[in-house]
């Protein structure tokens, strides 16, 4: 059923270019398992390891998830949009209705650090104080290079503040489920009116077969839907692959695939210290705070 | 037999065009919400940058003997930006255009107040003064994701009631297009100030 019109090749091409041009600019990182993503080493691997701890017990508490995210360079970009990009793609935040993550973005070369505020982050963590939180403990301890430090009390501070938000439980997906399935209206009435439509159409018309050749997949996928077949072709068939070819799509699919201390090596091998649960799909409205050291 | 062969298929052809009909009824029902739930929230980020405006307005008034013309300037503009409502359900490209308008004309003031402060160090060393500062730059910065997202969601609906066969189902049940933000060439740069 295509019908490649020249229009539809222009938006082809403009979807094209923006991909492209998306990529061109600096590439985010994949979501890891960690709360800590110290790219640009400011931590110790001791510290690195404290911080992940106190940050992943929290979110197992509150299921609000403090992040921080530091890297060498923004190369030329505001420190703003980048921190965006990672919250999004990343998805910060204990489920996507609760959006009850903090994003800590350090570019090292800029010394800049932004305060990046979920939606539902934002009630108890409001700019003013993610403002606060930069000029009087981050800054001033930064500026001595006390990374740890500087991460560790403003950590403890967003911690103070989150405290009794939220609590870590499975509401928010149930939710979700609801909403789904409350969907529907005046359609919902013209589909029922197809449904007995295509009955009465089958019960008159269609024992015998003459239009099983005509139309043959379409009223066979129809006709066999209730076939268990057809379910386990699908599941087989990897059709999803077609549909979600950016991983990062998926929601959160990759959260569940590898266990907290995977990559890491043979020295923190035991328990979950590190787990947090996974990234729940958190989205951000933009608050927040930036500043520099 | 031979009789029921045409019924049949005209009937099938019929049938067809009907669940095609619904599904893609559906899709733009579905996707006009998100873009009327995406309007709302660009509208929510805008009243909030108004409604911290006579705060802003009324603590340079009090700090510093600021000069008058900047800040009417800022009011006029507060006053013409927010008499300017769209509704959602109407928001085709010329409305967006207007609203759009009207926001950069306050943006242009606001960014030229703002400006002009710095040549007042005890509005600098002010406390409110600053955290409004923030409030009103975290203000900015929902509003550019407000509007980032809703052109996303414009782009994504206008895409399926103009590609075919969707255009048709979307003439038949007036769907049109809708208004994007267009990207501001002079909100980007810094605002001028002349100081004669």
């Amino acid at each position: 059923m295509t019908f490649p019109t020249a229009r539809k090749l222009f938006l082809w091409i403009c979807l094209l270019t923006s991909v492209s041009f998306l990529q061109a600019q600096a590439p985010i990182p994949e979501p890891t398992d960690e709360l800590v993503n110290d790219y640009a080493n400011l931590l110790s691997r001791n510290e690195d390891r404290q911080l992940t701890r106190k940050l992943a017990q929290y979110a197992r508490e509150t299921s609000t998830q403090i992040v921080i995210f530091t890297e060498n360079s923004l190369e030329g970009y505001d420190p703003f949009n980048r921190a965006l990009d990672i919250y999004d793609k990343w998805g910060i935040g204990g489920s996507r209705e609760k959006s009850n993550g903090v994003l800590i973005y350090v570019a090292k070369a800029e010394q800049k650090v932004r305060i990046m505020t979920g939606q539902g982050a934002e009630g108890f963590l409001p700019d003013i104080l993610a403002d606060r939180i930069i000029e009087q403990i981050i800054v001033p301890n930064f500026k001595q290079n006390r990374y740890y430090r500087g991460l560790d009390r403003a950590t403890s501070a967003i911690m103070e503040l989150g405290q009794g938000e939220y609590t870590n439980d499975l509401q928010g997906q149930e939710q979700q489920q609801q909403k789904r399935d409350a969907k529907g209206g005046i359609p919902a009435i013209l589909i029922i009116g197809g449904i007995i439509l295509f009955v009465v159409l089958y019960s008159r018309y269609g024992r015998r077969g003459p239009d099983d050749d005509d139309d043959g997949g379409y009223y066979r996928g129809g006709r066999y839907d209730m076939d268990p077949h057809r379910g386990r072709r699908r599941r087989r068939g990897g059709g999803g692959w077609m549909i979600f070819p950016f991983p990062w799509f998926g929601g959160g699919g990759w959260s569940s695939g590898g266990g907290g201390g995977d990559w890491g090596g043979g020295d923190f091998g035991g328990g979950d210290w590190g787990d947090f649960g996974g990234f729940g799909g958190g989205i951000t409205g933009g608050g927040g705070a930036g500043g520099e050291w | 037999m031979k009789k029921l062969i045409l019924p049949i298929v005209l009937i099938a052809v019929g049938g067809m065009l009907f669940i095609s009909g619904c599904n893609n009824y559906n899709a733009f029902v579905e996707i006009d919400e998100d873009v009327e739930n995406a309007w709302s929230k660009v509208q929510s980020a805008y009243q909030r940058r108004a409604d911290l405006i006579p705060n802003l307005v009324n603590t340079v008034k009090g700090v510093a003997d600021f000069e008058k013309s900047t800040l009417t300037a800022v009011q006029e503009a507060r006053s013409k930006a927010t008499s300017m409502n769209v509704d959602a359900s109407n928001l085709n490209p010329e409305q967006i255009k207007q609203f759009q308008q009207a926001q950069s004309g306050l943006s242009q003031s606001l960014g030229r107040l703002l400006m002009v402060s710095e040549r007042y160090p005890q509005l600098q060393a002010n406390q409110s003064f600053r955290e409004l500062q923030v409030q009103l730059e975290g203000t900015e910065n929902r509003i550019k994701v407000a509007r980032d997202r809703y052109n996303d969601v414009v782009t994504n609906y206008n895409k399926k009631i103009r590609r075919f066969p969707g255009t048709i189902y979307a003439s038949m049940f007036g769907f049109d297009e809708r208004g994007q933000f267009e990207a501001e060439a002079s909100a980007q740069d810094a605002p001028e100030v002349n100081f004669d």
